[in-house]
């Protein structure tokens, strides 16, 4: 057969399976709604729809109610948050989403757990267990950890630095319906090449290998870069530009900080990953830049992981701030040391840059790299314990800690992350990375991190700020309790077992396992269903005291502290300004 | 929201969100379609693959291999079980893994005997709607050069069937055509009279197809009983 390369081209009339169906329907759903986008943003846009809220709520004057809107104190959530652009509606917006796709994701990481019963792939075929591993990874990362994070951003930031304009509205919004978009799409695309989506695997279309719409879920990925890479612009300009004019970059607040060096990994790091993931999708033409005969693979392992490496920072980072936060509010004293918690954060964003190789200490890249990357990872550990040692410190000079639900969960992310980030530094020393690596150690070492500290202070704020979005109602405080300690045991349970069993070489991210491991799995298996529990126990809380009536007034910690004579004054001084808000103009 | 069912909403959507997400996820295809079971053989071939990362070729020696011949076009008759031997030739992973394309009227199927081309490439991007099915999973080779591995397939349908690594889907691909009709009880090297291939001027690879796939008579017509068993 001749082996001159003829160009890819589509044979004519293909006869579709049932998924080829669902897959037009969908394309079909997908060009209808972005039909109702447009007539939405039209919509939404309108200067009319302020007018009327601003009615409604008893404002004579609109721009009266935006401020009042974009200080925050009486942001409710209800559906007008997707038809507002304000800043807070655009966070209430993501949070909300983000909790969604938690709760999705987590669905597929019990399901993953249960399915691990038997050592044998008897609960389900490895394919859909491939596929469940893929999705938990991806939605856990880009639609929970950063949802939540652009989230706070947006609902905290006007608050805390007393912004004054909001005028991004239409531009968030757009961006986060794109990135929205994205993660349906990764969902539909029944993708399972893992989160690092590497070549070969993610060049496979056949059903068996690794998902027959792996174009889609690449498709997805872009859109989901496109919406953050947007979004962390905007919150990059609204912080910079839109503070209050007396509140200098060294008196910001410490969550600002956190969000500023998150903003700044992703937009100086998923550039690389978005090119790769162009490159990646001409491969399913003419696949001339990712084929394994060349060993050209791992390039995109090596544009993949100078993004991954960051995205592991940037969906914890934003929490660390909010652990400071959260620490001054329950205690009512000052953070111990104000510089050190910048620096420590801002150490952090240079080492993520430095340190992405440390996923690749066994893929070749020789031993200069190796030492370099082991090194730097190390280094690593310095910012991670200025941070942590800072919070002990802060908790330790603090007269008073009141332990109420949120604090406790500030209190067992710093020990999950201590205990995850000891992992982590056993796993940068590449001896034991050359055993431990492809183990449940890593499983072990990343949950212990995100279970502990992104779910437990996503958890912790929602709590402080539920008497606020539900418009006055407080959550039954012995539930939450009972939400805490179970996800706290069933966490710690989990990762444990996992840790341990990856330490005797359990393998990761297969149907599978030896029967050695049995009573590993079997714990992890319990740890995994009980985390499972204590969400429905916070959905239930969520659900019933929501329907009580409101109890208490609108305000809440972590925005009062800013209702100070200068902040008033500050406002009314904005009020006077001549605001473009909501797109309005 | 005045009103106070913010959180039951919550609760609603997410309840919705993950029954359609679980749903959707767990009606993926898991099942490979074109596993064989108790099929009863007319014919017998054996092959002799090297499995390179430039394409599949014939070795010629344990350390010499020959990789001039890359992704050859093989011939079947319809009920022939075909042995393969599949000798490493780099210390790469590999697979054979052989998908169904159609059979050679549907539009698919005739689409790739009138231009083989269009296989090139991705092959896999083929079996969009088919199915596949590896004779020799990764696990069963070593990744030492010169190691052989044994699998075996039967064509029970004819058609057209592409086989292809699935970790070096971009290079080693090829083509299988197992031809519509399985009388004749005669064994020998399969119509290349009206093989369309040779039709469309590429009957010349025939040569060294008739070198290398010895197709050999059975004494017995049908051999029952084999039993295959999913990897």
């Amino acid at each position: 057969m001749s082996l001159t390369p003829v160009s890819y081209q589509a044979l004519p009339g293909v006869v579709p399976g049932s998924t080829h169906y669902v897959l037009e329907v969908m394309i079909i759903l997908t060009i209808l709604g972005v039909l109702t986008f447009y007539i939405y943003y039209l919509i939404s846009s309108r200067k009319e729809a302020v007018e009327d809220a601003a009615k409604d709520e008893g404002y004579a004057e609109p721009s009266e109610y935006v401020r009042d809107k974009m200080y925050g104190r009486k942001r409710k959530a209800d559906f007008s948050i997707f038809m507002y652009d304000d800043a807070k509606s655009i966070g209430l917006r993501y949070l909300f989403t983000g909790i969604a796709f938690l709760f999705l994701a987590g669905s597929f990481g019990v399901m993953m757990r249960v399915s691990l019963v038997d050592p044998n792939p008897v609960v389900i075929s490895p394919v859909l267990y491939d596929i469940f591993l893929t999705q938990h990874a991806t939605l856990m990362i880009y639609m929970f950890a950063i949802g939540v994070s652009f989230g706070f951003a947006y609902y905290l930031l006007p608050s805390y630095l007393r912004l004054k304009k909001d005028n991004m509205g239409t531009l968030s919004s757009v961006a986060y319906w794109i990135w929205l978009l994205g993660g349906a799409l990764f969902v539909v695309s029944r993708s399972s090449m893992r989160w690092y989506m590497y070549p070969p695997l993610s060049l496979q279309l056949t059903p068996y290998g690794a998902g027959m719409a792996n174009w889609l879920a690449i498709i997805a990925m872009e859109l989901i870069f496109i919406g953050i890479t947007m979004t962390s612009i905007i919150v990059l300009k609204i912080i910079f530009l839109d503070r209050a004019d007396d509140m200098p970059l060294s008196k910001m607040p410490i969550f600002a900080w956190s969000i500023v060096f998150t903003l700044i990994m992703i937009v100086s790091s998923d550039p690389p990953l978005m090119v790769g993931l162009g490159m990646l999708f001409y491969d399913f033409f003419n696949p001339i830049f990712f084929t394994a005969s060349s060993n050209t693979v791992l390039n995109f392992a090596i544009l993949f992981w100078f993004w991954g490496h960051p995205i592991v920072y940037i969906a914890v980072l934003p929490f660390f701030g909010l652990i400071y936060e959260i620490i001054q509010k329950f205690t009512g004293g000052k953070v111990y040391s104000y510089s050190s918690a910048i620096i420590g954060m801002g150490t952090l964003l240079i080492f993520s840059e430095l340190v992405w190789g440390h996923h690749l200490l066994n893929s070749g890249l020789g031993v200069d790299w190796v030492l370099f990357f082991t090194t730097t990872s190390f280094v690593v550990v310095i910012p991670s314990a200025i941070s942590v040692f800072n919070w002990i410190a802060t908790l330790w000079t603090a007269g008073k800690i009141r332990l109420s639900t949120p604090m406790l969960f500030v209190i067992n992310s710093i020990f999950d992350f201590i205990l995850g980030g000891i992992e982590g530094v056993m796993l940068a020393n590449d001896s034991f990375n050359e055993i431990a690596h492809g183990t449940y150690f890593v499983t072990g070492h990343f949950h212990f991190i995100f279970v502990g500290m992104t779910l437990g202070v996503t958890m912790a704020v929602f709590y402080m700020l539920y008497p606020t979005i539900s418009g006055g109602r407080v959550y039954n405080e012995r539930l939450a309790k009972w939400h805490f300690y179970i996800t706290a045991f069933g966490s710690f349970l989990m990762s444990f077992s996992w840790s341990v069993g990856g330490f005797l070489g359990m393998p990761r991210a297969v149907a599978g396992y030896f029967p050695f491991f049995q009573p590993y799995q079997d714990s992890a298996i319990i740890g995994g269903v009980i985390i499972g529990i204590g969400q429905l126990v916070f959905l239930y809380n969520i659900a019933t005291s929501w329907l009580k009536k409101p109890v208490t007034d609108t305000n809440n910690a972590f925005e009062t502290v800013e209702d100070t004579p200068a902040a008033v004054s500050s406002v009314e001084a904005a009020a006077t300004d001549s605001q473009v808000v909501n797109g309005g103009d | 929201m005045e009103g106070n069912k913010g959180g039951v909403t919550l609760a609603l959507v997410i309840i919705v969100v993950i029954a359609l997400g679980m749903t959707y996820i767990l009606s993926a295809p898991t099942v490979e379609g074109i596993t064989p079971t108790n099929f009863s053989h007319k014919y017998v071939a054996s092959v002799h693959l090297g499995a390179n990362a430039n394409g599949w070729d014939f070795p010629t020696g344990p350390y010499n291999f020959d990789n001039g011949t890359v992704n050859p076009t093989f011939y079947y008759k319809v009920g022939t079980l075909v042995y393969y031997n599949v000798t490493e030739e780099d210390d790469l992973p590999h697979t054979l893994t052989i998908g169904y394309d159609g059979s050679a009227t549907s539009t698919i199927g005739s689409s790739l005997i009138s231009n083989p081309g269009l296989i090139k490439k991705n092959p896999t991007a083929y079996e969009f709607t088919s199915k596949s099915y590896t004779v020799i999973s990764t696990s069963q080779l070593t990744q030492v050069p010169g190691h052989t591995a044994f699998g075996k397939y039967p064509f029970q349908t004819a058609g057209v069937y592409t086989y292809w690594c699935t970790v070096h889907p971009t290079t080693m691909y090829g083509l299988i055509f197992v031809n519509a009709t399985s009388a004749g009880t005669s064994i020998q090297f399969h119509q290349l009279n009206n093989s369309p291939v040779l039709q469309n001027g590429l009957g010349s690879l025939n040569s060294f197809n008739f070198k290398y796939q010895c197709t050999i008579p059975l004494t017995i017509n049908t051999i029952t009983g084999e039993n295959f068993e999913s990897q």
